[in-house]
């Protein structure tokens, strides 16, 4: 999964497109946790998610966990249709931003 | 094809052997449920894996006989010979598609026949056709009733590496009724540790449902091995008030509350029991005995519960060959060890070669018993092509097998199977007479087929026998005659004539047909049993029926023999088949007046003289040995000048150009490096009959 990321007066955007599968979470994570543990604000977008199984799910919560985080700024933008389905049908309540 | 897609085309070819036996047994006893769930189990197995791993036609076939096993299982449709033929042709089917030959109008037409089956009358299904259950899983599952589960799935950390999706089975669940999922993150690492491909989230599941325990566990099916899994019936039907779970098993189910937390408050107030009898309502004997009932039920329950799945694991046939190999090599060297602590004279070398020699031993055996497999697996076969061949022939016939345990090396069974289904159409076309014959004959119409499988020594003796009309030697000459392999005016007894049916190119059918009677079938079971260094005798009565006898041996790669010598020639003699080693004195050999006979234990007992039977030059010792053989239910002595003791034997096969030389089996390297030649006793004897 090819990661967009914008960084816009000091506050990065990457953005999560196509599929988040166990085929991409490895790399994902990979080019994600670089992100989380840098110290500015971050927002990951993730409407643009196409597919997403077990592993890639548990990125998404992960990601959650970090949004979470009192000392961090992250914010989650809204998920996309089939990831907001995949989500509710896995049991996992996470609220989101709204993307604008 | 990835190994992913290989080991599910191994997995489906065992899950296709297995469904062939269960639907074969099925249709013998048509109410035994537990053969109708193996046989949804392998189905449903099939269709998941197939669509898990790529093989979607293969799913999508499968997906309509599951359908149909489904309704069979809830006592909707009954087990009938049509739904078995169906069954058994899908099987085909499937195994065709895996194979990569399948016929895609034949998967059309099995389809239709399927869908054909009487549909369920939603509104009349009659109760009484579901199978009476007593068991309470069963009967909560037969009774269509609303029913509450808890499911616990906790995937384990390598989840994803078997390809299964937790999510997919979510789904699955979800297609049985309405669901509550609820996720746990409590495993999630922090993002450092964080692997993404290990599974570490787990889930909670409420499910309502009415299609009962069996249809929950289905969607597991394939990933119980992968999770920790408990499902829970916490409610059913109209009373399912009454079974509500209660508000700090809920808590503690979602993870909300600990245990111990719950423990801790429930312990701050007073006990159920206590309450009662500070109420006076019970006496405190009376709540020990309750909760001693209790205890009770619930050791009952965790003992009933069904054990562990056997732990095994699946290794490649060509691994096991290299550890014979392996081991073979490992049984020389320890020999060459042996020999040395022998000739050094060292009592500490000699003391560990001992132990060398009895691990070495173990260690063979061991391996050995890995390689072998109960004959049932070549039987199992047999059963369907009796069935087919029958029914195409318009025969009735009974297939009876027995010795179904006894163990054969696994190369063994895989190079029986051709020689035995060559014997079986014979019997079936040719053998086993028509009905109305059978009648006329006096016999019943029903026609029978034993098949009997023995040790015997280091042998395993296969029995066919049919009850048909037998082998008419007179046609057997008659069309040897005319196919001019023998002389018309030769003489040849009755057991001759019938061994002329090995010859190439010699059938006695009158029509050649599409089930046997080409003429190459008992010429190439014969060679085939000469490759596994077995043999094959035949018998048989006219209108009385067949008898073929198939010897093979326990295995081809180590034996254990008794090493002999011969002048400076070193020979080796299989000892299963060795009873005893006796002398034999010039006094004995004058005794006998020529004869080559000696009395032991007041029984008379031929002997072969093997230095005059192999023409190795020089003089016999004065006291020779006589090793005693039982062979085929009698006892033959074999004269050698020496007998040096027992040895593990590797079999290293002869190069061709020995093929011809019938005495000897084999040949095999000892210790120092010599080579000693493999005796086969049985041929030893034959060859003296012959010359006889």
């Amino acid at each position: 999964m090819p990661l967009e990321i914008q960084t816009i007066d000091g506050c990065q955007t990457v953005c999560l497109t196509g599929a988040l599968t166990v085929w991409e979470a490895a790399d994902t994570w990979c080019a994600l946790l670089p992100l989380l543990n840098s110290a500015g604000p971050l927002t990951v977008d993730l409407g643009a998610v196409e597919q997403c199984d077990g592993a890639g799910l548990q990125i998404v919560c992960q990601l959650l966990k970090a949004a979470d985080a009192p000392e961090r700024s992250i914010a989650l933008s809204a998920p996309s249709d089939p990831l907001r389905a995949i989500l509710e049908r896995a049991g996992i309540t996470a609220s989101f931003t709204e993307k604008v | 094809m990835d190994h992913q897609q290989a080991a599910y085309k191994v997995e489906a070819y065992e899950l296709l052997s297995e469904l062939e036996t269960s639907l074969l047994e099925l249709e013998q006893t048509p109410d035994n449920k537990d053969l109708v769930d193996r046989v949804f189990r392998a189905m449903h197995t099939i269709k998941g894996s197939g669509a898990m791993f790529g093989f979607d036609e293969i799913a999508a076939f499968t997906h309509d006989v599951e359908t149909v096993f489904d309704r069979v299982r809830d006592g909707h449709i009954p087990v009938t010979t049509h739904l078995v033929n169906l069954a058994l042709s899908a099987r085909d089917q499937i195994k065709a598609m895996l194979d990569g030959t399948a016929d895609a109008d034949r998967g059309t037409g099995i389809i239709e026949g399927f869908r054909a089956l009487p549909a369920p009358a939603a509104d009349t299904a009659p109760a009484a056709a579901a199978p009476a259950t007593a068991d309470p899983e069963d009967r909560a599952a037969a009774a269509g009733d609303e029913q509450i589960f808890r499911i616990c799935f906790a995937p384990h950390a390598d989840l994803f590496a078997s390809g299964t999706n937790p999510l997919a089975l979510l789904d699955e669940l979800a297609e049985l009724g309405s669901c509550r999922v609820v996720a746990h993150t409590d495993r999630l690492p922090e993002p450092a540790a964080f692997d993404p491909e290990q599974c570490y989230l787990r889930w909670d599941v409420l499910l309502s449902t009415d299609q009962g325990l069996d249809a929950v566990k289905d969607v597991f099916i394939f990933a119980e091995d992968g999770c920790d899994l408990s499902i829970d019936l916490l409610a059913q039907g109209p009373a399912a008030d009454d079974a509500l779970p209660r508000l700090g098993e809920i808590l503690v189910a979602r993870g909300d509350v600990t245990p111990a937390m719950v423990e801790k408050v429930v312990q701050e107030q007073k006990r159920l029991g206590q309450l009662l009898v500070d109420a006076q309502a019970v006496r405190p004997e009376q709540v020990c005995a309750a909760l001693a009932e209790q205890q009770f039920l619930e050791q009952t329950r965790r003992k009933c519960d069904p054990p562990a799945a056997a732990a095994s694991v699946r290794v490649a046939a060509e691994k096991l060959d290299a550890l014979v190999n392996l081991v073979g090599e490992l049984v020389t060297v320890q020999a060459r060890l042996s020999q040395k602590a022998v000739t050094d004279r060292d009592p500490e070398l000699l003391a560990i070669t001992e132990v060398v020699e009895r691990l070495t031993a173990e260690l063979r055996d061991h391996v050995l018993s890995v390689r072998m497999l109960p004959i049932e697996t070549a039987f199992t076969k047999l059963r369907r092509l009796v069935r087919d061949l029958s029914g195409e022939l318009g025969k009735s016939i009974e297939l009876h097998t027995e010795g179904g345990e006894t163990e054969l090396d696994k190369t063994v069974i895989e190079q029986l199977n051709d020689p035995l289904v060559h014997i079986l159409r014979n019997s079936i076309d040719h053998g086993i007479e028509t009905p109305e014959q059978r009648r006329a004959a006096g016999k019943p119409p029903q026609g029978t087929i034993r098949i009997q499988a023995e040790h015997s020594g280091a042998n395993v003796l296969i029995r066919i026998a049919d009850d048909g009309a037998g082998i008419d030697p007179e046609r057997i000459r008659a069309k040897a005659v005319a196919k001019g392999l023998l002389a018309s005016d030769a003489e040849k007894s009755d057991k001759e004539l019938l061994q002329m049916v090995f010859l190439p190119g010699f059938s006695t059918a009158g029509t050649v047909t599409s089930v046997s009677g080409r003429g190459v079938g008992m010429d190439v079971v014969k060679r085939s049993l000469e490759a596994l260094r077995g043999g094959i005798e035949i018998n048989s009565e006219k209108d009385r029926g067949t008898t073929i006898t198939l010897k093979l041996p326990l295995t081809l790669a180590i034996i254990d023999g008794l090493l002999v010598q011969i002048g400076a020639e070193k020979f080796v003699l299989p000892l299963a088949s060795v009873e005893a080693c006796v002398e034999l004195t010039r006094q004995d050999v004058a005794d006998a007046h020529g004869r080559n006979i000696l009395n032991i234990r007041d029984r008379l007992v031929p002997y072969i003289p093997l230095r005059e039977r192999f023409a190795v030059a020089g003089a016999p010792p004065a006291i020779e040995q006589v090793v005693i053989n039982q062979v085929d239910d009698h006892q033959v002595g074999i004269v050698v000048d020496r007998v040096i003791g027992e040895h593990q034997i590797v079999i290293k096969t002869m190069n061709t150009l020995y093929k011809d030389v019938q005495e000897i089996s084999g040949a095999t390297i000892l210790g120092d490096g010599t080579v000693a030649l493999i005796l086969d006793v049985q041929q030893l004897i034959h060859g003296l009959d012959q010359a006889a």
